[in-house]
C-alpha cells in the first residue's frame, strides 16, 4: 500500500511542473553557493533539505484536510500509519533527489568531496531527515490547514540552521556533535509523539 | 436473516451532546435502507461508526459480524460515498480511480472494465484523462460514484449521493443501485433529504432524530400500512369528505350514499403513500 501512495504522490508533485523546476534551481545554486563561499560544508545540506521536506510533510494531513480530501481516504481500507510512513518515505526521497542535484553540482564544480562528506550526506541527513518529517507529520496531523503547519514548524526548521552556524563558527566536529544532538532530540521527541495513536476521529471531527 | 450490519443500544457523545443515543439498527443482505433526518440528527455519525472511523461510547456495532474498530480490511468491501468528492484535483479523472482501485486491490484488467462500463453509464468517457480540477459539481459526483462502486463492494454507504447530479444521471443511477441489490444482493445505507428517492429505490427507511432511532420498517409494509389510511371524495361545490379507509366496497358505499343525498361529486381519490407526511409527523413528535 505504500507504493501506491507514493506513485500517487509522485504523480501529484510531476503535475507541478515549476515546484519541480525550483527545487532543481535551487539544489543547484546552493550548491555552488556554499562551495564558492564556505568550500565543503556538508552540513548545510541538513538545513537545506529540512527547508524542503518541511513544505512536503506540511501538506500531509492539513493538505488533505483542506482539499476536503481526508473522509475519503479515511474511509479506505489504509491504516492510519501506512499513510504517516508513506508521506514520511515521500518527503525523504524527494530531497533525497534534491541532495543529489546537490552532490552532482558539486562535483561539475571540481569540489573534491571528503569522507566526512559523505557520511553526513548519506547517514546523517536522511536520518534527520526521518526524524524531522515525522514530527512534522505529527504537527501537519494537529494542524486545520497548512499555513498552521508552517507556523507551528517554524522553530523547528530553524533549528536545522545550528549546525551550519556551529561549522562557520567554530569547526565541522563540533558541527557534527550539534547535528547528532538535534538528530537524538527530535528521535526522543518522535518517540514519545508516536507512542500516541493516531485516531481517525481526531482528523475528521 | 443475515445481517450486514448490525448496532445494538450505539451510544456516541461528543463533550456534553449525544451524537447517538442508544440507537438500533440493522440493514439485511441486499437491502437499500433510506436513513432520514433533519441536519444534525446524527446521520453522518451513524456512516462513520459503522466504518469504524469513530468509537461508541457503548453499545455494539457489527459489520459483516466484525468489529468495523479493529478490523480494517472490512473497508476493502465498503464502498464510501461521503459529502465530499474526495477527488485529488491535480490529477485526472483517470488517474484519481486507478489509485483507488489500486488501494481496494482491484487488477488493471478489471478496474479498466469497470471504469470504462461507469464512464459509459454515466456518458462522461470524452473526460477521462481530464483533470478534476475543472469539473463541475455534478461531474465531481458521478466520478465519486463511480469510485464508490467500481470494486462491486458488498456494502456501499451513500452520504446523499444524488446532490448536484442532473435528472438523467439520478435516473442511471438508481438504475445502478437498484441492479447491484438485486443481482449481486450489495446492501446500500443512503442519508438524502430527498424523500421521491426513497420512495423510489429503497426497501426500508429508518428515521433519526437527536441520535435515536424514531421510526425502522421496511417501505412495502409501511406503505401498506398507509395506503388504507384515507380515501378523499371531493364535491364540485369544494366540500371534501375524507375517509379512513381503502376499502373499495365502503368507498363505493359512501359515494352512493352522498349521490343518494344530492351531492355533486367530482373526484374521488386514494391517497398515495406519503412519506413526507409520515416523515414531518414523526419528525414533529
Amino acid at each position: 500500500m505504500h507504493l501506491v501512495l507514493l506513485q500517487r504522490y509522485l504523480r501529484e508533485i510531476c503535475k507541478k511542473k515549476s515546484t519541480l523546476f525550483y527545487m532543481f534551481c535551487f539544489s543547484v545554486f546552493m550548491a555552488l553557493f556554499t562551495y564558492i563561499k564556505y568550500g565543503e560544508t556538508a552540513l548545510w545540506l541538513i538545513w537545506y533539505c529540512v527547508s524542503f521536506a518541511a513544505s512536503f510533510t506540511a501538506e500531509s494531513f492539513a493538505g488533505e484536510k483542506e482539499e476536503r480530501t481526508i473522509e475519503t481516504l479515511l474511509t479506505l481500507p489504509l491504516d492510519l500509519r501506512t499513510i504517516v510512513s508513506a508521506r514520511v518515505l515521500f518527503a525523504v526521497s524527494v530531497c533525497f533527489a534534491a541532495e543529489m542535484v546537490y552532490l552532482i553540482t558539486l562535483l561539475f564544480a571540481g569540489a573534491e568531496l571528503s569522507a566526512y562528506f559523505f557520511a553526513a550526506a548519506f547517514l546523517l541527513v536522511p536520518a534527520c531527515l526521518f526524524a524531522f518529517c515525522y514530527l512534522m507529520v505529527y504537527f501537519s496531523y494537529r494542524s486545520s490547514n497548512v499555513r498552521m503547519v508552517h507556523m507551528k514548524s517554524a522553530p523547528l526548521v530553524i533549528f536545522h540552521i545550528i549546525p551550519v552556524v556551529v561549522c562557520l563558527a567554530l569547526s565541522s566536529y563540533a558541527a557534527l556533535f550539534c547535528a547528532l544532538a538535534l538528530f537524538g532530540i527530535e528521535f526522543l521527541c518522535v518517540r514519545s509523539r508516536f507512542k500516541k495513536v493516531f485516531s481517525a476521529e481526531f482528523l475528521i471531527s | 436473516m443475515e445481517y450486514m450490519i448490525e448496532m445494538k443500544d450505539v451510544v456516541k457523545k461528543f463533550k456534553n451532546v449525544y451524537a447517538l443515543d442508544g440507537l438500533n439498527l440493522n440493514v439485511e443482505k441486499g437491502g437499500i435502507l433510506g436513513l432520514l433526518g433533519h441536519n444534525g440528527a446524527g446521520k453522518t455519525t451513524i456512516l462513520r461508526t459503522i466504518l469504524g472511523l469513530y468509537k461508541p461510547d457503548s453499545g455494539d456495532v457489527r459489520v459483516f459480524g466484525k468489529n468495523p474498530e479493529y478490523d480494517i480490511s472490512l473497508r476493502g468491501r465498503t464502498g464510501v460515498l461521503c459529502e465530499d468528492s474526495g477527488l485529488y484535483e491535480s490529477l485526472t479523472l483517470y488517474e484519481n480511480l486507478v489509485f483507488f482501485a489500486k488501494v481496494y486491490r482491484m487488477k488493471k484488467e478489471d478496474y479498466d472494465a469497470r471504469i470504462d462500463y461507469f464512464l459509459e453509464e454515466f456518458s462522461i468517457s470524452d473526460k477521462k484523462n481530464l483533470p478534476v480540477k475543472g469539473f463541475s459539481a455534478g461531474m465531481k459526483k458521478k466520478t465519486a460514484i463511480i469510485r464508490t462502486l467500481m470494486h462491486n463492494p458488498d456494502l456501499v454507504l451513500l452520504d446523499e449521493p444524488t446532490n448536484a447530479l442532473d435528472p438523467v444521471s439520478i435516473d442511471k443511477f438508481h438504475g445502478i443501485v437498484q441492479k447491484m441489490s438485486r443481482e449481486d444482493g450489495t446492501s446500500f445505507i443512503i442519508t438524502t433529504h430527498n424523500l421521491d428517492e426513497v420512495k423510489k429505490i429503497c426497501s426500508d427507511i429508518s428515521i433519526i432524530k437527536q441520535g435515536k432511532c424514531l421510526y425502522n420498517q421496511n417501505l412495502k409494509d409501511t406503505r401498506e400500512l398507509y395506503d388504507m389510511f384515507e380515501t378523499v371524495i371531493e364535491c364540485v361545490d369544494g366540500n371534501k369528505i375524507t375517509l379512513k379507509t381503502t376499502d373499495p366496497k365502503a368507498v363505493a358505499k359512501a359515494i352512493r350514499e352522498l349521490v343518494e343525498g344530492g351531492a355533486d361529486i367530482c373526484e374521488a381519490r386514494r391517497n398515495e403513500f406519503d412519506l413526507e407526511k409520515l416523515y414531518l409527523s414523526l419528525a414533529k413528535e
